[in-house]
């Protein structure tokens, strides 16, 4: 087991090159294909290239938490829609250079006359078109979270298991033992990492259910459940990490949503989470009551305080609901007794609509921690610092001696706020690596 | 930053597959 996340990192992007590779070069190892157009053969790597990667996606996106570690869930959803881009070109790249080939190719289209391999591919292509484009523009045609991501699961899974179909068909390729092993060995991770995630995984979460011990409104149209284990110990996460909800349906609904949890890590014996109403399924979280049955997985992401036990100094800069992931270290630090000195930029549009606020007043008295709000809308006559978080205002309350190493920011909130904030942190002349957070747009 | 980091190893990936995919096709085959 490697322990060293940034060995571990290493190790799993080798991995993945390897397998993504693997297809064509044993192609390249192996015996020469005599009189084959090169076309042919370009089409055919391409095609394998961006089947393996296609095949990998299901780890990737199987929510395998030793994967996850080294590099936060959000950056290995990021790679999982960016290589997805790029293995859905090679794989369309297939059939375009064998019709530039040959046009009689073009036949196998008509899926009436067509063969089944032709059929299987056909489809295949199509759906990965639809795959694609729903995830790029699942905002744009309006198509719910909830929706997507089952039809998203659905969709990939025919596609995938088409295009091994149409792979061992025509086996022109495949028909060497090591080659036919390297095939069934990719259609074994894919039928394996599907068993694991539709039967597997949802039964242990089924095993483990939590139940609404009580759900409180906060400011700012804010919900916070609390919930505890019925009959297990729960999980241990670190402050800041998120964990998948699902309520009102069993884990095999495939319906759940990330929070990030904004409970002490110190108390184990209940979780909370404070949800913002901005949709269907968060409009709904405060019909939740006491003694209804909810299903927790987690924890997850690397965007935490206990990965960072170097950190000295501690600057926490959340943005509207992005408080919630910082709550949960605030209040570990207070139970923790923890002494570093600590600032806390809260950015939010309104002071009314301020979550926690009367929360973080006490905790001011229990750690070294000083507040500065940054209020877009400021009500009449607030002194406090208006507009949106910058380089001015950071430098007016970080001392000079917090540049050096030993200062390590904590950025959640909207992703443009973060982006924004990113770059005024390194104006103000912090390294990339003193600043840590996670984007969910991708939700 | 770390999207930078994500896009730079798809951008590895792809163009080292590309390439050998290129190699099998035109050079392995004996057309160039």
């Amino acid at each position: 087991m490697i322990k060293n996340n940034k060995l571990l990192g290493i190790f799993w992007i080798i991995l993945f090159a390897f397998l993504t590779l693997a297809p064509i070069l044993i192609l390249i190892l192996g015996p020469k294909y005599n009189n084959r157009p090169p076309l042919l053969d370009l089409s055919v790597g391409l095609g394998f290239t961006g089947m393996a990667i296609m095949a990998l996606q299901f780890v990737i996106s199987g929510r395998i938490k030793i994967l996850n570690r080294p590099f936060g869930t959000d950056l290995v959803y990021h790679f999982h829609r960016q290589i997805g881009i790029a293995a859905f070109f090679m794989v369309f790249a297939h059939p375009i250079l064998l019709f530039i080939l040959d046009r009689r190719y073009l036949r196998l289209l008509n899926l009436i006359t067509a063969p089944w391999r032709a059929r299987a591919a056909v489809t295949s292509i199509l759906l990965l078109l639809v795959v694609v484009l729903t995830a790029e523009y699942r905002q744009k045609i309006k198509m719910s979270y909830k929706h997507w991501k089952i039809w998203h699961g659905i969709l990939s899974t025919v596609m995938v298991a088409l295009a091994l179909v149409h792979i061992f068909l025509v086996g022109n390729y495949v028909n060497l033992p090591w080659k036919k092993a390297l095939w069934i060995g990719y259609s074994a991770i894919f039928i394996g990492l599907l068993a694991y995630t539709r039967i597997i995984y949802p039964l242990r979460l089924i095993r483990r259910p939590f139940l609404v011990k009580e759900t409180k409104e906060e400011y700012g149209d804010v919900w916070t459940i609390v919930m505890e284990p019925i009959n297990h110990k729960g999980f241990q996460f670190a402050p800041g990490q998120f964990a998948w909800l699902t309520a009102w349906k069993t884990p095999f609904s495939d319906t759940e949503h990330p929070f990030s949890i904004s409970s002490s890590a110190e108390r184990k014996s209940e979780i909370e989470m404070s949800i913002k109403n901005l949709g269907p399924f968060t409009k709904k979280i405060r019909t939740l009551k006491s003694g209804d049955r909810i299903y927790v997985d987690g924890p997850y992401g690397a965007f935490n305080l206990d990965r960072f036990p170097k950190a000295e100094r501690l600057i926490f800069i959340p943005g509207g609901i992005g408080v919630s992931p910082i709550m949960s270290m605030l209040r570990t630090m207070a139970d923790r007794n923890d002494d570093r000195p600590t600032l806390l930029f809260y950015c939010n549009r309104e002071w009314e609509n301020l979550t926690f606020k009367d929360e973080i007043k006490n905790l001011e008295k229990n750690l070294k921690l000083k507040t500065i709000y940054t209020i877009e809308k400021p009500p009449q006559k607030w002194e406090g610092e208006s507009g949106f978080l910058n380089m001015d205002i950071l430098n007016r309350y970080i001392p000079k001696e917090w540049l050096k190493d030993g200062t390590d920011i904590f950025l959640c909130g909207p992703t443009p706020m973060m982006n924004a904030v990113e770059n005024e942190l390194r104006n103000v002349g912090f390294a990339h690596n003193q600043i840590h957070s996670e984007r969910y747009g991708f939700i | 930053m770390r999207q930078r980091f994500s896009k730079i190893i798809v951008y590895l990936v792809t163009i080292t597959a590309v390439f050998l995919t290129l190699y099998f096709a035109f050079i392995k085959s004996g057309t160039i």
